[in-house]
């Protein structure tokens, strides 16, 4: 499942260190990895990286980014990526986010949307809707989350190997890091549903359509209040979304950018900022 | 040995298809809780617990949990109050609330000072985190559970004690107005106990505050790490825990044979360990509840879950004692040797289905049969009278259970644990000019900045000569590490001895662990008399250990109050000593000396800064607090501290130069120096001087400590007596040292041979000016007067 990764990279914020993978040419992208996914480079992304230049950051505190201390809820991270933005001299990137990145992308576009190129959520997390909850990943055992991701779960090996310390503890300390921004209110900022309407950026929303995790509810509320969003459902795949069909999520991923890119370009949206050259030339 | 009564009041009865749930908790459907049933369980077991009061046991415990069938007991302190009024001499012991779940931690101090007063001052108050699953049900972030319980505590105490409305900010909770009514009863306020599951975090917390620590469901061999912990902490805060501060619980069931008591408490030690307490890793450690360390030691301990041990290894591994009265009394008699002794037997005795009439047979049996055969053991060999409640159980000299090391062997060994520490850091602060911060820390671990603190500040002062050992051996080890260590507690003692309590309170409450001072008492600046205290300016230098200090002390003289009135006559002015935080003076990194490099003995200087009266004291004037130490008088109480340095870099020196010259020839194949007599010579006169100029000081500090022990001052003669034998010490030591350089030839010139370093070290220490040959003229007048004053 995942490739050979580009080399570990890293750069300073006032508060701390942040870790990235970075690949590609082109427009930047700037990918939200969800809870699991932390400091993995997948088929995924390189296949975006075919068409753009991607930047995929550790959220504070998972994977190898510091822990960040002041950065303690959903505002304070929107924040930390602006600070990124800036940080990194991304010139109006793309954004795709997927499930807690996709909050965070999707509270990102509602504080600035004209920051960004586009918007890109894959079963973003952020919403509550009491009659379709989330759903709770912190109280599931291990072999039951691997289950309930996919919809067509991997082949288990022969012979499992007992995960190492290090492993566990890696794993937990992401867990943690997502505790801190997620327990409660459970995955979720409940004013951000009547603030959806501020997004002016190209808004893309693609959901699994097996998802266990964050029923596919969500995904079509993101897309019926944020305007001129789109909605695309991805068949017999489950949230572990693009481990599971990296293919088809890349590719309405990089369709849906690069059209909105150049819809921007032609003026459809309106936005009188400058755009990066599609050459890449910000980078 | 006090011995507790501890219930759990558990809900026994489980449908048959129980196993099909992950958790007898959380998400146990409720459905199973038959009303007319628990209305009974709660009549019952506040009866037993009644009733053990009545058959004789010193507490009645209660705890908290919530939305299981493990316990019914969601308020703890509903139960203490069901008990608090039909109860007339146990403990009640709530063990504990559940802070770190607490929306509002106030509740909490308000209920506690209420259930002190319905108990007319019986009221023991532990705080638990709560358990994991309870963050899930009361929908608290786990990942802050550490944060809010420290805070809920503070607050708590604070709510306590404080006798006027103070406001309280702090990460997790607000509060502009705390003015708690009632205040508690108990004086300064309940005595809290500590469940803990072995992480150090909760040890260390523990130790700090001197509250009791208690285990709960581990293998002997794993709560004796814990309580080892628990104790290691205290040792590194300077002092030895009363027993009964650790508290053993387990669950416990006495019948009239071993038989009958294992075939009656089988099916309730099983329903405890593999129902009660089946509960998912998810549920018990949600992310962030431990701490990446904590979580680390536990996937590397050996234990296995419970559902995989049986019943005999339950019995087997110390999770529960079970069987006759002589079984039981003897199997916790062993326990008691395996844990390195404890003061406070908890026992479960209510775990369970067992029937009313056997938890109460249980229970009666181990009160006549089993306590008074216990009754004897966790008490400190050499408790105080009058001792009951803290404060801290430090004395000058052994304290401790029989077989416990003595502060002053601990910190013995402390030093030579840490020996190549200490002197790979000496070449380091030569570099550094300071001595480097994690051998700071080290010291700190070691409690050596508070070994002249008095402890009621929570000092753990050593004796004088104890004090002198120390100093001697850390110097022996490396000088700049043993002149920070003696600097810091010369300086911590004259502010803990000598300020006024406000200011000690400020200087010595405010930080945890205690504070490290830094500075001297040459007056070297003013200070302008203002309304509630002076206003000074000046620089001071030799600040020994400034950058790692938080606070200064140093000395001004005061502005006459008018001119004076002949220019002739001295003008009314007094030597003030002052403290202030270090972060209202300037540093002056300015130390670059030709011995004692290591130290970081920098300038500081104060412009204009307001000190308040309470954080000084007039030059002269006798301690505030402290006891015998203190007692000692200037310069006594200060001359302990750069002699036996000397004393311990003059002893390294000849080790090492004893060792380099087995290896020094002058020519190839030639004879070492070590065959040369006039080396040998030299060597054996070198060891008769350092070892008489050690005994002469010790001797002259010796006497004027039996002297204030006897509750005196030592009169002048013996503050001559030592410091003239300061001075001859330091004195002897640095020729001894400069002697034995001379003989490591070229050698020794090098930067990196460390006879260059004791050498320039010891002649710097000469320079101090405690050792002023002034001190010699002064002795000599004196002999000269009272050989006048002599009759005849």
């Amino acid at each position: 499942m995942a490739t050979d990764a580009p080399a570990d990279e890293y750069f300073e914020l006032a508060g701390g260190r942040v870790h990235l993978f970075r690949a590609g040419l082109g427009e930047p992208l700037l990918f939200l990895h969800a809870a699991g996914g932390a400091g993995t480079w997948h088929e995924f992304h390189e296949r975006l990286a075919g068409s753009f230049d991607v930047i995929a950051p550790d959220h504070p505190g998972f994977g190898g980014s510091d822990e960040f201390a002041e950065v303690e809820a959903i505002d304070d991270l929107v924040l930390h990526y602006l600070d990124v933005i800036d940080a990194l001299g991304l010139e109006r990137p793309h954004v795709v986010g997927a499930s807690f990145g996709g909050w965070i992308a999707a509270e990102l576009a509602v504080a600035a949307s004209h920051r960004i190129t586009s918007l890109v959520l894959l079963s973003p997390a952020g919403l509550r809707l009491p009659d379709h909850p989330a759903a709770d990943i912190f109280l599931m055992p291990p072999g039951e989350l691997v289950t309930a991701l996919f919809h067509n779960p991997p082949p288990a090996p022969d012979e499992p190997a007992a995960p190492d310390i290090d492993t566990i503890l890696a794993a937990y300390r992401d867990q943690t890091a997502l505790a801190r921004f997620c327990w409660s209110p459970y995955l979720c900022n409940p004013k951000l549903e009547r603030r959806l309407h501020r997004i002016t950026a190209p808004t893309l929303v693609v959901s699994p359509s097996q998802d266990r995790i964050i029923p596919i509810a969500h995904g079509r509320r993101y897309a019926e209040l944020i305007p001129g969003a789109s909605f695309a459902e991805i068949a017999d795949c489950g949230h572990a979304m693009y481990f599971e069909r990296p293919a088809e999520f890349a590719n309405v991923t990089v369709s849906f950018a690069a059209t909105a890119g150049a819809s921007t370009a032609a003026g459809g949206s309106g936005a009188s900022f400058p755009r990066a050259s599609s050459n890449g030339a910000s980078r | 040995m006090k011995f507790s009564f501890f219930h759990l009041m558990p809900y026994p009865y489980l449908p048959d298809n129980f196993d099909d749930y992950p958790s007898s908790s959380l998400t146990f459907p409720n459905r199973y809780f038959d009303p007319e049933l628990g209305n009974r369980l709660y009549h019952r077991y506040l009866d037993e617990l009644e009733y053990a009061e009545r058959v004789g046991f010193d507490g009645l415990a209660v705890n908290e949990h919530h939305q299981s069938a493990y316990g019914l007991m969601p308020s703890p302190n509903i139960m203490a109050a069901a008990l608090a009024r039909r109860t007339e001499r146990a403990r009640i012991m709530v063990l504990g609330n559940a802070i770190g779940i607490r929306g509002n931690p106030l509740r909490v101090a308000e209920e506690i000072a209420m259930l002190d007063h319905l108990s007319n001052g019986r009221v023991d108050s532990g705080f638990v985190r709560g358990i994991g699953w309870e963050y899930f049900g009361h929908s608290i972030n786990p990942t802050r559970s550490r944060a809010r319980f420290n805070e809920a505590h503070d607050l708590i105490i604070k709510a306590w004690t404080a006798d006027e409305l103070f406001q309280w900010i702090s990460p997790n909770y607000e509060y502009r107005y705390v003015n708690l009514w009632p205040r508690p009863l108990q004086q300064p306020h309940p005595p809290v106990y500590i469940p803990g599951a072995g992480s150090t975090e909760t040890m260390k917390f523990c130790a700090e505050h001197r509250y009791t620590y208690m285990s709960v469901y581990a293998p002997t061999r794993v709560v004796r790490r814990w309580f080892d912990g628990y104790r290691e902490a205290a040792a590194h805060l300077g002092y030895v825990p009363d027993p009964a501060k650790i508290a053993l619980s387990i669950p416990i069931y006495v019948a009239e044979t071993d038989e009958r008591a294992h075939r009656e408490a089988r099916p309730a030690v099983e329903w405890l360990f593999y129902r009660g307490l089946k509960q998912p890793m998810e549920m018990i450690n949600p992310p962030g509840y431990m701490s990446q360390s904590s979580m680390r030691g536990l996937l590397m301990t050996d234990r296995k879950p419970f559902s995989q041990l049986s019943y005999d290894d339950l019995l087997a591994d110390g999770y529960a004692v079970v069987g006759s009265p002589a079984t039981v009394a003897s199997r916790l008699r062993e326990m008691y040797d395996e844990l390195g002794g404890y003061g406070r037997l908890i026992g479960l005795f209510a775990i369970g289905p067992n029937t009313h009439e056997q938890t109460t047979r249980s229970t009666e049996l181990f009160a006549s049969e089993v306590i008074p055969v216990l009754r004897p053991l966790g008490v400190a060999a050499d408790a105080e009278p009058g001792a009951a409640v803290s404060p801290p159980n430090v004395a000058l000299s052994d304290a401790g259970p029989a077989g416990a090391a003595t502060h002053r062997e601990r910190l013995l060994a402390d030093v030579d644990r840490h020996r190549e520490e200490f002197e790979a850091a000496g070449s380091l602060a030569e570099q550094l000019r300071t001595l480097p911060s994690d051998t700071v820390e080290t010291l700190r671990g070691m409690g050596v900045f508070w070994l002249k603190t008095p402890p009621e500040l929570g000092g753990a002062p050593l004796s004088p000569i104890d004090f002198c050992d120390v100093i001697e051996e850390l110097a022996y080890a490396d000088s700049s590490t043993a002149w920070t260590a003696m600097i810091g507690a010369g300086c911590c003692g004259l502010a803990g001895g000598w300020l006024p309590d406000a200011g000690a309170r400020r200087v010595f409450a405010g930080d945890r662990p205690l504070p490290v001072v830094a500075g001297q008492l040459q007056p070297r600046g003013t200070g302008q008399r203002v309304e509630g205290g002076y206003l000074v300016q000046g620089r001071w230098s030799f600040a020994s250990g400034i950058m790692h200090a938080s606070w200064l002390i140093g000395a001004f003289w005061t502005e006459p109050t008018q001119p004076a009135p002949d220019p002739a006559q001295p003008a009314d002015r007094r030597i003030v000593v002052f403290v202030l935080p270090k972060d209202e003076a300037e540093v002056i990194d300015n130390w670059h000396a030709a011995g004692l490099q290591g130290t970081g003995s920098m300038d500081f200087r104060v412009h204009g800064v307001f000190v308040p009266d309470e954080m000084t004291y007039d030059l002269g004037a006798p301690p505030v607090r402290g006891g015998d130490l203190f007692r000692l008088g200037m310069p006594a109480f200060v001359s302990n501290e750069v002699p036996p340095l000397c004393i311990g870099i003059a002893r390294r020196a000849l080790d090492e130069i004893t060792k380099l010259a087995g290896q020094t020839t002058r020519w190839p194949g030639g004879p070492t120096l070590s065959e040369r007599g006039v080396f040998r010579k030299e060597l054996g006169r070198a060891e008769a001087r350092v070892k008489a100029a050690r005994l002469l000081h010790r001797d002259a500090m010796a006497a004027a400590w039996d002297t204030a022990r006897a509750g005196n001052v030592p009169p002048p003669a013996q503050q001559t007596a030592v410091t003239t034998a300061s001075v001859f010490a330091v004195e002897t030591c640095a020729d001894v040292v400069s002697d034995l350089f001379r003989y490591g030839g070229g050698r020794v010139l090098s930067l990196s041979s460390p006879m260059q370093r004791y050498l320039r070290d010891v002649l710097a220490a000469r320079q101090h000016v405690a050792l002023t040959e002034e001190f010699y003229e002064a002795a000599g007048r004196e002999r000269i007067e009272s050989a006048h004053r002599a009759p005849g």
